[in-house]
């Protein structure tokens, strides 16, 4: 006796509708059951690339970041300039700036690039970004940390 | 010997309020105009302490204004003459007369909600004790805040009429703490649970959003609400809970109890000791 075949789609023009949510993303398709059969492996890629690619720009944060621990340690490698300010410039514009370093890190990324100064100078150039509105700076244990985030609030 | 001294308070008045309107963001293009007698003509742009930019305050005159700067009270005449000057600005041939849209009578007292209602009325923008507390609390804090960073006032959502700083403190792997002071230049605005959702709406919108967004961590907020007219405070107390229970999960608002409210209705000294 033959056995239906459960991988064959199901005939019917009875309209039916098929809601997937996950998470703030909700895909609704209208049609028959044969026609909404027929298409749900599209409807199933479909919903895959709406959440890689939508998801992505809304405010939902990764869990995984960008091993932030590397940034935090490694000094970024920045075009030397005479002056340190525009040095100062060049390594807050790079991903290790968008973390708050201290004065000692700052003077040890300049080291690290050939490009040291006094830290007297750096503190004073450090001040001046943050006046001139290009950094933000906070206190942590009684020391300012600098930083820079792109689009400013 | 009284009219010297006298002289000397007046004067002493006229310098006080010449440096706060710098902090305020005026810009002072003329003092001591001898015809009409104006103490000082100024107008707004807004940029202070090198990385501030600053509304103008919604209690002011359009363009230019003239100033006036009484160190206690004013009389009925010190307004009509005002009102006049202004008038008389209108139809001058001196291009910086011209500009001059309004008056501002400044006062060393506390004026009435209908006394400054009435004085308005004749197109003149009294700011009296209370606002002067207002907004020498407002430039203290936008001192601090600049000291971080650049600072940004953005404009409440209508019909709350002032602005509000987004100013960072602290950040850490996953969270940004940072502080919203809002300021509410409007002694007519009796503040309720709808203002304090529209302005945490805004503040979500305008600045918790964007730092999100490029920063990739969640911002904990405390808010720190400065309005001139009262506070209902239960309500508005409640009205946050609320948006705090429901707000996005990308912002985390400190408990109620870290809600700063602070009205300059009544008392508006205890601004300086709470602040």
């Amino acid at each position: 006796m033959a056995k239906p075949n459960e991988d064959k789609p199901p005939k019917s023009e009875l309209q039916a509708q098929i809601t997937f949510r996950s998470g703030s993303l909700e895909i609704t398709a209208r049609g028959s059951i044969s026609e909404l059969s027929k298409n749900i492996s599209s409807l199933s890629k479909l919903a895959k690339l709406a959440q890689t690619e939508l998801l992505r720009s809304s405010e939902t944060i990764p869990e995984v970041r960008a091993s932030e621990e590397e940034i935090e340690q490694t000094p970024p490698v920045i075009k030397a300039d005479k002056s340190t300010i525009v040095n100062l410039q060049s390594l807050f514009d790079t991903t290790w700036g968008k973390l708050p370093k201290t004065l000692d890190q700052i003077t040890n990324a300049l080291e690290y690039n050939a490009v040291p100064d006094a830290a007297g100078s750096i503190g004073r150039d450090l001040g001046r970004l943050v006046k001139r509105g290009v950094l933000r700076r906070i206190k942590r244990d009684g020391k300012w940390a600098y930083f820079r985030i792109p689009s400013q609030a | 010997m009284p009219g010297h001294f006298s002289q000397i308070l007046g004067d002493s008045a006229e310098d006080d309020l010449y440096a706060l309107a710098i902090v305020m963001g005026y810009n002072v293009i003329r003092r001591r105009n001898l015809d009409p007698g104006i103490d000082f003509i100024a107008n707004f742009n807004g940029h202070v302490f090198e990385n501030a930019t600053l509304l103008k305050p919604p209690f002011s005159p359009p363009g230019a204004a003239a100033f006036s700067v009484k160190s206690g009270d004013f009389s009925q005449r010190d307004l009509e003459e005002l009102v006049n000057y202004v008038a008389r600005c209108a139809n001058s041939n001196d291009p910086t007369l011209k500009t001059i849209l309004g008056g501002v009578l400044v006062s060393g007292v506390i004026k009435s909600v209908g006394q400054i209602n009435s004085i308005l009325s004749q197109n003149v923008y009294c700011w009296d004790a209370r606002r002067l507390i207002f907004y020498s609390v407002k430039a203290k804090k936008v001192e601090s805040n600049s000291e971080l960073g650049p600072v940004r006032e953005h404009p409440l959502s209508a019909p709350l009429k002032g602005g509000f700083m987004f100013t960072i403190h602290e950040m850490s792997s996953s969270t940004i703490d940072a502080i919203a002071d809002v300021f509410v230049d409007d002694h007519n605005q009796d503040i309720q649970g709808d203002h304090i959702s529209s302005i945490l709406s805004r503040i979500h919108d305008v600045a918790v959003s964007p730092v999100v967004q490029s920063t990739q961590r969640n911002v904990r907020l405390k808010l720190s609400l400065h309005a001139l007219g009262p506070i209902q405070r239960p309500i508005a107390e409640a009205a946050y809970e609320r948006y705090r229970r429901e707000a996005p999960s990308t912002l985390l608002l400190y408990p109620t109890t870290e809600l700063k409210l602070q009205s300059y209705a009544t008392g508006p000294w205890t601004a300086i000791f709470r602040t």
